[in-house]
């Protein structure tokens, strides 16, 4: 699936066989485009087919379809105009309530944008740094210092003690 | 190893992004440092949390095999009609150029164009001491062309009363002339 690929449209229907639920998932877990998100995902599969000479340029064809998918998501935004909080999200009920959970998710979603969509293309996608850098467009660099500054942050909001124990780890201060 | 680049190498590990080799010799120090092991036990837990708390969402249901079959065929009709509809757009468009360029060729060879004239200032005739205007441009005003009109004839006139007074004033210069009137 990552692999080096032929583009042809054979490869892209594999390709859409392997990647449709990965995508319905992406679109359905952003309230804002839950309720289009099987146009959305046939978008990004037209668009695909468009440029499938790029497909051979890309790191790895997941990424580029995701790279895409990102882009039909923000058009449909900037389309509509909604107003998007993740913690607002429509979850399905839990089996059992967490309140850990529930504050994790409330921290994630008081992330930076930038932080937040790089650490849920990483959690949720599994996603490598490369594939994420092609998705968003930046630097590896750049993605691993958003994922690393978006872990201390959740762990500082979730636990403050554990954290003020790193710095003094850290900087050898007792 | 130095406390900042340990912290990353705990951080890529419990993103799960540490290559193997290096994963080995990380576990080897971690083993041996109590600070790291807890420091790597805890990132790996908040990591593991966030990953149960970004994914808790019910994950969609796989889709049947026939039905990503007809979703496919759509995807591929839709990509189709566009791409039919940007290519009848480019034909389109050298139609019209094509048009375009005929048009043009054909006013400048074989047939007349149209002839346009630019008056900057009124024509005038002078009939008998009275100003005619014969035609105007249409960014001046009646009044100024009547104005032009008698300025003309009046400096007409006054140009033939001049001539005959020169006339008059110089017989022995002239007289060959003076003779024949």
């Amino acid at each position: 699936m990552a692999g080096p690929m032929n583009p042809g449209s054979t490869q892209l229907e594999d390709l859409y066989r392997d990647l449709a639920p990965a995508l319905l998932g992406y679109f359905r877990r952003r309230p804002a485009l839950a309720g289009a998100a099987e146009d959305l995902l046939h978008d990004t599969f037209v668009r695909a087919l468009e440029h499938r000479e790029r497909l051979e340029a890309s790191v790895s064809a997941r990424a580029y379809v995701f790279g895409i998918a990102r882009h039909v998501g923000s058009d449909a935004l900037r389309r509509r105009r909604p107003t998007e909080e993740f913690v607002a999200a429509p979850a399905a009920p839990l089996p059992e309530a967490d309140e850990r959970l529930e504050a994790m998710h409330a921290a994630i979603g008081d992330l930076p944008e930038p932080q937040r969509e790089t650490l849920l293309l990483r959690l949720q996608q599994e996603l490598s740094y490369e594939e994420i850098a092609e998705v968003l467009g930046v630097p590896v660099g750049t993605v691993r210092s958003r994922l690393h500054g978006a872990v201390r942050r959740l762990q500082e909001i979730l636990n403050p003690s554990q954290s003020e124990a790193t710095n003094q780890h850290e900087t050898g201060k007792p | 190893m130095k406390p900042e680049n340990l912290e990353t190498l705990l951080l890529d590990r419990a993103l799960g992004q540490l290559a193997p080799e290096v994963d080995d010799l990380l576990a080897t120090h971690v083993a041996r440092d109590p600070a790291a092991a807890r420091r790597a036990e805890a990132l790996a837990s908040t990591v593991s949390l966030a990953r149960r708390a970004a994914t808790r969402q019910a994950a969609p249901q796989p889709r049947a095999a026939r039905s990503d079959d007809a979703q496919w065929r759509r995807v591929r009709r839709s990509q189709r009609w566009r791409a039919a509809g940007r290519d009848g757009l480019k034909l389109a468009a050298a139609l019209m150029l094509g048009l375009a360029l005929m048009w043009f060729a054909r006013m400048l060879s074989g047939r007349p164009v149209a002839a346009v004239t630019f008056v900057s200032a009124p024509t005038r005739a002078v009939s008998g001491g009275r100003a005619v205007v014969l035609s105007a441009p249409t960014f001046w005003s009646t009044a100024r062309i009547a104005a032009e009109a008698q300025r003309s004839a009046a400096s007409a006139e006054k140009n033939r009363y001049r001539s005959q007074v020169r006339w008059l004033a110089a017989p022995g210069k002239n007289s060959k002339t003076e003779d024949k009137l």
